[in-house]
């Protein structure tokens, strides 16, 4: 006999089961993407690629423009020209909904807050000799920026001023060794140092004079970590690499500062503190791969696995509240790079094609960004140009957060 | 006369010299005391042989021994206790915070320190988990009472902090209560018979993840940390209890992004509730809600400026207490009926406290006085002092509630209590980790 559900039972319950299931969330355990020592764009870090990396939705593991692949893959240095140069310019931003004390009950918009940055991101140089080959370089490999906050009353008797601002640099050296005709190995090691620095200062009036708020919280942070890659060319069409890049610690020594200054009450309470924070970094595997269809056609693609659920934070001698999961970040693009005359010389223009998928790794809420990226370039003689951009739109937090980068990388090569 | 600058190196030396061994020696025998200049000329101290520390601003400073003390409480000289100014608050025993908040607690060092109370004195002490937060921080208590393991009931008292986040203040007063009463329980007959004749439940920190966000975002958040279903932030806890509820929109407000936001229900919150279970649970006798700042000891009602029938009795133990803190170091408190003195509050706990039990609750309001004297703020050197200051209160009022262990409105509550918090009753439940 065929068993009903009561249609009570469907009126009381589904309602109910449905209520239970998109429940909003309570409370904000952590807020999620942007806490305060998340880089601006995205948690997962891993590089710097250049404008033609960019251009192939990020994709490099197996495929080497310029001596920046040598920060994921120092195999591939040796399929670079005997010696390189490269420079790239880069502006990058990011919107944001929820950080700091905005959005998370002090200050609210009305929507995402965007901030940016400007300027070279990275160069460096390789050299090729016998099997071997080196890279040396330097960059910005993570920016702390956020929109500032300037709020005013009208009568001027209220203001509260929020920034925040910091980098982490990367110094880098790497070797690189052909193993075999078709296979390479190569190992890098980056010291990384830079600094964050947020501050909070509120002043209002009171009867007499004005009352002062300044919380002001700085970290000077250093570590070191080493990355490894292997390249393996089964055919002249097809590269197929693994990489890894070692967890570390990133260490920082921290000073805080708190303070209330009302001079008409002769009040000047200070509380300062000091402490070695550490931010403990993932460790990243990666495979990819590159196949050349054709002399002009071109496709690489790349899968990296951040493990994240190992990240820890302690902030002045507390552990932070990080509930991370891991988390598979895949890029990969095409390439079109036909023949040209270019100032009556040969060349190539290539032309670029790439999407990427790059989830965060905060547990709650679950989030990702789907970008597109697109590039072109010049290449002739030793010279080679290339612009790409890339623009992704955030799933996940309920807040379409959107995030991008437009790529500026000069290569120039003494012995192609 | 000048002295010639090339000299004042020289006596400053001699300054420091003179001082640093009187320090040592204060550290280990006696308290720092001062002394108005007039009046120690005036009794001719200067020739009872005390150990002379400084004289500054019209004050000598002396390093008194418990004996020197006993002889000015006897000669009924006035001094004030200054031990606190040259040396930092006293952390024996515990574990060092010094994090980001100084010398103030964080959530993490809190649970610290009363796992090392309770540790050190296992008899007596007890951490219990009330409950959690919506960030899933715990909240606890500490039970001090001896045999603590025991139920006896026992006439109980409760000392509660930090319902706002931003009185940072708020958690170290009854904290540092339990540490009193712990480490001079062996000491001192007066805390021992306090504490064998009553239990005395403390709660320094109700908001924890409200105080976590004033740590490390902003430090002048109030309330707790529920995301509203506009958007906003935060529930004013100390808005949240069952009694007179949303009586008005001027004593809390029904809008989220409120700082006085009495959220969707009685009770709604997690804080609230946790406070509520454990108060239905045990047969409190008094209570007192820390909070900052104003120097003020107020009592119900304060959702309606109107006395209850306990006003006489309720501003005689006010009055009481007031008197006992001014007599420490000159700190006047005022006191009253909490909508006169302050402004009108409802849903708060101190009138849910008397409301459903009728035993006597107050709100004191710590320093300072006002924002010009640092509003939230107190240097991280006067948390001993705001201490010592209040600690005559709460030891009268623990004894208080000893010497009345029920009023007629109190048994009648008894008995509701007992049928209300009854596990038959389904919707109040027990303290899940109470003993």
């Amino acid at each position: 006999m065929e068993k009903r559900v009561p249609r009570f039972l469907l009126r009381t319950f589904l309602p109910a089961l449905i209520l239970l299931v998109f429940r909003p969330a309570a409370a904000q355990l952590v807020i999620g993407q942007y806490e305060d020592e998340a880089p601006l764009r995205t948690w997962n870090t891993f590089g710097i690629p250049s404008a033609p990396s960019i251009g192939l939705g990020g994709a490099q593991f197996a495929r080497a423009s310029d001596s920046s692949v040598s920060l994921v893959n120092p195999a591939l240095l040796v399929s670079l020209p005997r010696y390189s140069v490269t420079l790239t310019g880069a502006w990058a931003w990011a919107s944001m909904f929820k950080y700091s004390l905005v959005n998370t009950g002090v200050v609210s918009s009305a929507g995402n807050l965007t901030a940016g940055s400007l300027g070279v991101e990275f160069g460096g140089f390789s050299l090729r000799t016998g099997g071997w080959a080196f890279s040396a370089s330097a960059g910005i490999l993570e920016n702390y920026g956020r929109p500032g906050i300037t709020l005013q009353d009208s009568t001027l008797t209220y203001s509260l001023d929020m920034s925040q601002s910091g980098f982490l640099r990367d110094y880098h050296f790497a070797a690189a060794r052909r193993i075999a005709e078709n296979f390479s190995a190569g190992l890098g090691i980056t010291y990384v140092t830079g600094r964050r620095r947020r501050s909070v200062v509120e002043t209002y009036a009171v009867q007499l004079g004005q009352v002062t708020i300044t919380d002001d919280k700085s970290e000077n942070e250093s570590g070191f970590f080493l990355n490894g890659g292997i390249a393996w060319e089964p055919t002249g069409r097809l590269t197929a690499a693994l990489v890894v890049r070692s967890s570390y610690i990133k260490k920082a020594d921290a000073r805080s500062a708190l303070s209330y200054q009302a001079p008409t009450g002769d009040t000047d309470i200070r509380i300062d503190a000091s402490a070695r924070n550490e931010y403990r970094q993932p460790w990243i595997f990666g495979a990819g791969a590159c196949y050349r269809f054709s002399d002009a056609w071109t496709m690489a693609a790349d899968l990296a696995f951040f493990g994240w659920s190992r990240y820890s934070a302690t902030f002045f001698d507390e552990p932070l509240n990080r509930q991370f999961r891991d988390v598979l970040k895949a890029g990969a693009g095409v390439e079109y790079r036909p023949a040209a005359t270019i100032f009556g010389r040969p060349g190539r223009v290539p032309l670029r094609l790439g999407l990427s998928y790059d989830p965060q790794p905060m547990a709650v809420p679950r989030s990702a960004y789907l970008s597109v990226s697109f590039g072109a370039g010049l290449q002739v003689s030793s010279i080679a140009v290339d612009l790409s951009g890339i623009v992704g739109r955030e799933s996940g937090s309920g807040n379409s957060l959107t995030a991008g980068k437009v790529a500026l990388t000069f290569t120039y090569i003494f012995d192609r | 006369m000048r002295i010639p600058k090339s000299l004042v190196p020289a006596l400053w030396l001699v300054v420091v010299l003179a001082v640093v061994p009187a320090l040592a020696r204060a550290a280990e025998n006696g308290e720092i005391v001062s002394i108005g200049k007039r009046e120690f000329l005036a009794r001719g101290l200067g020739r009872k042989g005390l150990d002379l520390l400084m004289e500054k601003n019209g004050k000598i400073y002396i390093v008194a021994s418990p004996g020197d003390l006993a002889a000015l409480f006897a000669a009924r000289v006035p001094f004030s206790r200054e031990t606190d100014r040259f040396f930092p608050f006293d952390q024996t025993g515990i574990s060092p915070s010094g994090g980001l908040n100084g010398a103030y607690h964080s959530t993490l060092e809190l649970e610290t320190d009363l796992r090392i109370l309770e540790r050190d004195h296992p008899q007596l002490a007890r951490v219990v988990e009330l409950g959690e937060t919506l960030e899933k921080r715990k909240i606890y208590a500490l039970k001090i009472s001896n045999n603590v393991s025991l139920e006896e009931n026992e006439p109980a008292v409760l000392f509660v902090g930090c319902h706002h986040a931003r009185e940072w203040i708020s958690v170290e007063v009854p904290f540092l209560f339990g540490k009193y009463l712990l480490e001079n329980y062996a000491g001192s007959p007066d805390v021992r018979n306090l504490v064998n004749r009553s239990e005395v439940w403390i709660v320094p920190i109700v908001n924890p993840d409200g105080l976590e966000y004033t740590i490390h975002v902003y430090r002048y958040w109030r309330k707790n940390r529920r995301f509203n279903a506009d958007g906003s932030y935060g529930v004013d806890i100390n808005r949240n209890y069952a009694y007179q509820w949303g009586y008005d929109n001027v004593g809390s407000s029904p809008e989220p992004a409120s700082d006085v936001y009495r959220g969707t229900a009685p009770f709604s919150e997690p804080e609230t509730d946790a406070v509520r279970r454990l108060f239905l649970s045990r047969n409190f006798r008094a209570m007192i809600s820390f909070h900052s700042f104003a120097q003020d000891i107020l009592y119900p009602w304060g959702y309606v400026n109107a006395p209850t029938p306990r006003e006489a009795e309720f501003n005689a133990i006010a009055g009481t207490m007031a008197g006992l803190i001014e007599a420490v170091r000159g700190t006047v408190y005022a006191y009253g009926r909490a909508a006169g003195i302050l402004y009108t509050t409802n849903g708060d706990t101190v009138d849910w406290v008397f409301g459903v039990s009728g035993i006597p609750g107050f709100t004191i309001e710590l320093p300072p006085v006002d924002v010009e004297h640092g509003g939230f703020f107190n240097d991280e050197a006067a948390i001993d002092a705001i201490f010592r200051e209040n600690l005559p209160a709460m030891l009268y009022l623990t004894d208080y509630a000893i010497q009345h262990p029920s009023s007629p409105g109190g048994r009648a509550w008894e008995w509701a209590r007992r049928l209300l918090s009854a596990p038959r009753i389904g919707f109040i439940g027990r303290i899940d980790k109470a003993p």
